[in-house]
């Protein structure tokens, strides 16, 4: 492992306790399903290393990338794309966070951006947050994304990335005080060729909440909608996330 | 270089500071943080990088020790960086591109830290507040403007920021400035606007008309910002929709314009204010211009010439590295020694990050020796390099033997020779040569203490647990003293006497917790339950339950949950005697039924599983990856109740517990957590339907409803 794309759609959870990895490599099923062909699907997320394939105009929602705020280095928002120009999709601006202790200086670089983004005549829908609440807790991260919510212009809604790390240890409940401030969630189901275990708690917990979601696939890996999932009433679709020509043609890199 | 996507990220070129690389590389060390592969001889690029010049390495560690070499060795302040979770996997022996910059410049890391954020950070308009001020200050200096109009002038500013808003629509300006001055501030103020707001036609043709201002501070600022601003409406094109950046989509014509306006601004003001900005400038001319040669020249001039103790060192590394390393075009166009050394190293590695999307061809001998002019001023480093390419392309260590000369004597060594003694020793390694260990024993006596020793330890360690000299590392006198290094060894192959010695004598916390915890563990996992009561003695009072079994590497706190022994949770819904008890059981009677499921209980409750399914994971050519020299094999939880409900000795009890169990080793997602291996379905099936034909009325045939 160890790359970016999977940094979004794997558990981050391999990083606690030995020999996860030898269950990561046991839930690997045998199955056999067909890899995920992107223009197969009308949503999308572009990482920044990514280049934006050429027919990407043609899709009708992009998240899109746009920076990050670091923890390693304390350092301010970082943006990692210049200021998009598109027509036809509507956008997400996505901010990759590694902390939540942001000062004012933060939250006036993001929200500055987002309104750049739309003052550049971007369909912008809103602003995505992608952070890794399974190691730091999903109670602090309610209370950010309250104080985000509080500073986000009406006009745009306020999404996240979830894990499903999530629904270990009754974090289901923790689910609750997000979905009072965010709009949508966009949750990773399968790591791997195996969808992860408990998933199906874990989007009923979402449809009880009626918070919407969409589920991230990964471009070129194998996928198989389990049954029931298209069907959910929060169901708002999949997002597939771009992993570049080479790696789409050979498959993704497995977990 | 790592991963492709930061370092994508690192190319977009919005801004004009070449200090875009404030975002840091990506890869392996992203969420996953970064544990290394314990051994030292590796070909494969990895996160965690060795103190030495090495194909493994992220192309910014190499850069690192080369500079490090040209001006003066390790800097005397330089230590390994405070321990953090992103650290604690490296055990003091490895060093990521983070780990590197924050041990060897921390100043850089304080600055950083300072509040308020840099507004605009990335962004052309980072420069917004700085240049307010300045203009402000040079007003000040202009007697001939009036008190009115200054006010006037700095009040307009706020145009510059509404631009920087994304604002396009021309705003108004005071119509109050009539002063001659006045108005060449004025006139600077409305070309600065359109500089923020991207109108950069509108722009240069403002500042061109004032680079002859009898105002200095106009005239010269003028005629940066033409160059400044020529070279941003250079990058436009390489923007497409998505905010993508393609370097090879500038307009070159507008990057060589901005070219010989930096040369016209430096020749006029040498020393001028933006001096230092516009040499900076002239490398991104290069850059946008595809320049490689040049900018790989320009490099290399800094490499030789400034201090790798300068905390703006690291800033330089990571431009070099995203601007010149990351596009990956022909070989052949970067020049300069330093530089060149670097890529050189990078085309020696067999493999590259997951997801790069450079895949340039290994280096070959007779390319090497085609180099040969490019380093003739750096004939050790062109050694280096050849014996390097013997060592991980070709695998002919014998030339690598030949090309770098034992030179293991020295009371210290710089960078670059203590890289090639290094490659000498893992040549030696590699040949089985008996003179090895010697070399290394030598070798450590001038090692730096800080970083170059801990590689040699691990070398050590590494050859005496594959010559049956495990012995040796847990002597008094024993030159191996990393804790991690002692603490992986223990953990892996010692031998229970070794581990009850280190469990006493370890000459750390860490080694002596890893020494109590492996041999408990072990003691009842290979069935040893007669010495696990006496060696239960060894965890102390205090031992506390924190942390993950086999889990400490990765652990800032370094926690060995020895606890689990002694306070452990011992029963949950099936009754149990303490620990203690059920392993004197053992002792008695190995295959009594209900100590059995007592100690399968405790496995459970104290977090044992996935440690002992994963216990022979480790690689084959890493420290601890030889067999095990702990007598016995391994019984996990499965193998229990297999043994349970094949014997005849079970109660009803016990027998309905073993299905229960069984079934919900593989609940609720079907991967088991009893073992490594699972049985089929089927199997899984058998045991539910045997449980609720043969116990219906027990607690475990009511309590189970499903199999998985």
């Amino acid at each position: 492992m160890g790359d970016e794309a999977q940094v979004l759609l794997v558990s981050r959870r391999a990083l606690l306790g030995a020999g996860v990895a030898a269950f990561a490599l046991a839930a690997c099923g045998t199955r056999r399903d067909s890899p995920v062909r992107a223009r197969a699907y009308e949503a999308f997320f572009l990482w920044a290393g990514v280049a934006p394939p050429p027919w990407l105009e043609e899709a009708s929602l992009v998240y899109l990338l746009a920076g990050e705020v670091r923890a390693v280095r304390a350092s301010g928002y970082v943006p990692l794309r210049a200021v998009p120009r598109t027509s036809a999709p509507r956008v997400w601006m996505c901010v990759r966070v590694e902390r939540l202790d942001w000062e004012e200086g933060h939250y006036a670089a993001v929200l500055g951006q987002l309104a750049r983004w739309a003052a550049a005549g971007n369909a912008v829908e809103g602003l995505q947050i992608d952070f890794d609440a399974a190691t730091h807790g999903l109670a602090g991260y309610a209370q950010f994304l309250e104080g985000l919510r509080a500073r986000l212009p009406v006009r745009f809604k306020l999404g996240i990335t979830g894990l499903m790390d999530w629904s270990a240890g009754g974090a289901a409940d923790g689910l609750s005080s997000l979905a009072d401030c965010v709009d949508e969630i966009v949750v990773q189901t399968y790591q791997g060729r195996a969808t992860i275990p408990g998933y199906e708690r874990y989007l009923a917990s979402l449809e009880r909440l009626g918070l919407p979601y969409r589920v991230g696939l990964v471009e070129g890996g194998a996928w198989r909608a389990p049954p029931g999932l298209e069907a959910g009433a929060g169901f708002r679709g999949y997002v597939v996330f771009l992993v570049g020509g080479a790696q789409a043609a050979e498959g993704a890199p497995q977990a | 270089m790592r991963g492709k996507i930061r370092h994508r990220a690192l190319a977009l070129a919005t801004g004009t500071a070449l200090a875009l690389g404030l975002a840091s590389g990506a890869g392996a060390s992203g969420d996953f943080g970064c544990a290394p592969s314990w051994r030292l001889g590796l070909s494969d690029y990895e996160c965690a990088g060795v103190p030495f010049l090495s194909a493994r390495n992220d192309t910014r560690t190499n850069l690192s020790w080369l500079m490090m070499e040209a001006g003066g060795g390790i800097p005397k302040e330089a230590g390994y960086p405070a321990n953090s979770w992103e650290m604690a996997p490296l055990g003091h022996v490895f060093l990521t591109w983070e780990a590197m910059r924050s041990g060897f410049w921390p100043s850089t890391q304080a600055e950083e830290e300072t509040w308020p954020l840099p507004a605009y950070s990335g962004t052309l308009c980072q420069t917004l507040a700085s240049g307010g001020e300045a203009f402000a200050a040079a007003l000040a200096d202009t007697p001939s403007v009036s008190g009115a109009e200054r006010g006037a002038l700095v009040g307009a500013r706020t145009n510059l920021k509404a631009a920087c808003d994304g604002a396009k629509q021309e705003p108004s300006w005071p119509a109050s400035v009539t002063s001659p001055a006045g108005r060449e501030y004025l006139a600077y103020l409305k070309g600065a606007r359109a500089f923020y707001a991207e109108d950069f036609a509108a722009a240069r043709t403002t500042f061109a008309t004032l680079e002859d201002s009898g105002r200095g501070w106009v005239a010269e600022t003028a005629r940066y910002m033409q160059a400044r601003t020529a070279l941003a409406a250079a990058q436009v094109p390489a923007i497409d929709e998505w905010g993508w950046y393609d370097n090879t989509k500038t307009d070159a014509a507008l990057a060589a314009q901005g070219q010989v306006a930096l040369e016209s601004y430096l020749r006029t003001y040498p020393e001028g204010r933006y001096a230092a900005s516009a040499r900076g400038l002239t490398r991104r001319a290069f850059w946008l211009r595809g320049q490689r040669p040049e900018l790989s020249r320009a490099y290399g001039a800094l490499l030789e010439r400034e201090s790798a103790a300068d905390p703006a060192a690291a800033d330089l590394i990571e431009e070099i590295d995203t601007k010149l390393f990351f596009e990956a075009a022909g070989n052949g166009d970067i020049d300069s020694a330093l530089s060149l050394a670097t890529w050189d190293l990078l085309r020696l590695r067999a493999s590259e990050p997951v997801m790069s999307e450079r895949r340039t061809a290994r280096l070959d001998a007779a390319e090497l020796a085609a180099q040969a002019p490019h380093f003739a001023g750096h004939p050790k480093l062109y050694t280096y390099l050849q014996a390097a390419q013997a060592f991980h392309v070709q695998r002919d260590y014998a030339a690598v033997l030949k090309l770098l000369p034992d030179d293991a004597r020295q009371t210290q060594y710089t960078p670059l020779a203590f890289s090639a003694q290094m490659l000498r020793g893992l040549a030696l390694e590699a040949l089985g040569d008996s003179n090895a260990v010697g070399f290394w024993e030598q070798l450590a006596k001038g090692a730096d203490p800080r970083f170059q020793r801990p590689a040699i330890e691990l070398a050590l360690a590494h050859h005496w647990e594959r010559s049956g000299d495990l012995a040796k590392v847990f002597a008094a006198n024993s030159p191996v003293q990393v804790p991690e290094i002692r603490a992986i060894l223990l953990e892996h192959v010692a031998d229970g006497a070794t581990l009850r010695a280190q469990a006493k004598g370890g000459t750390s916390t860490l080694e002596r917790e890893v020494a109590t915890m492996t041999l408990l563990y072990k003691d009842l996992t290979r069935g040893h339950f007669a010495d696990f009561g006496r060696d239960r003695a060894l965890v102390p009072q205090s031992a506390g339950r924190e942390g993950w079994i086999g889990g400490w590497l990765r652990d800032a706190a370094r926690q060995v949950p020895l606890g689990s022994f002694t306070k452990g949770r011992w029963q949950q819904d099936f009754a149990c005697p303490a620990l203690a008890d059920t392993a004197q059981r053992l002792a008695r009677d190995g295959s009594d039924p209900g100590a059995l499921l007592c100690l399968a209980d405790f496995y459970r409750l104290n977090n044992f599983d996935s440690y002992m399914a994963g216990e022979r994971w480790r690689g084959r050519e890493e420290l601890g990856g030889t067999p095990s020299r702990f007598a016995g094999e391994l019984t996990d939880r499965a193998a229990i109740y297999a043994q349970v409900l094949a014997g005849s000795r079970a109660s009803a009890q016990e027998r309905a517990y073993a299905l229960y169990r069984s079934v919900m080793c593989y609940a609720p997602s079907g991967n088991n957590s009893c073992s490594a291996t699972d049985v089929p379905e089927s199997q899984r099936k058998a045991w539910f339907q045997r449980l609720k034909r043969e116990y219906p009325k027990s607690r475990w045939a009511t309590k189970l409803k499903f199999y998985w």
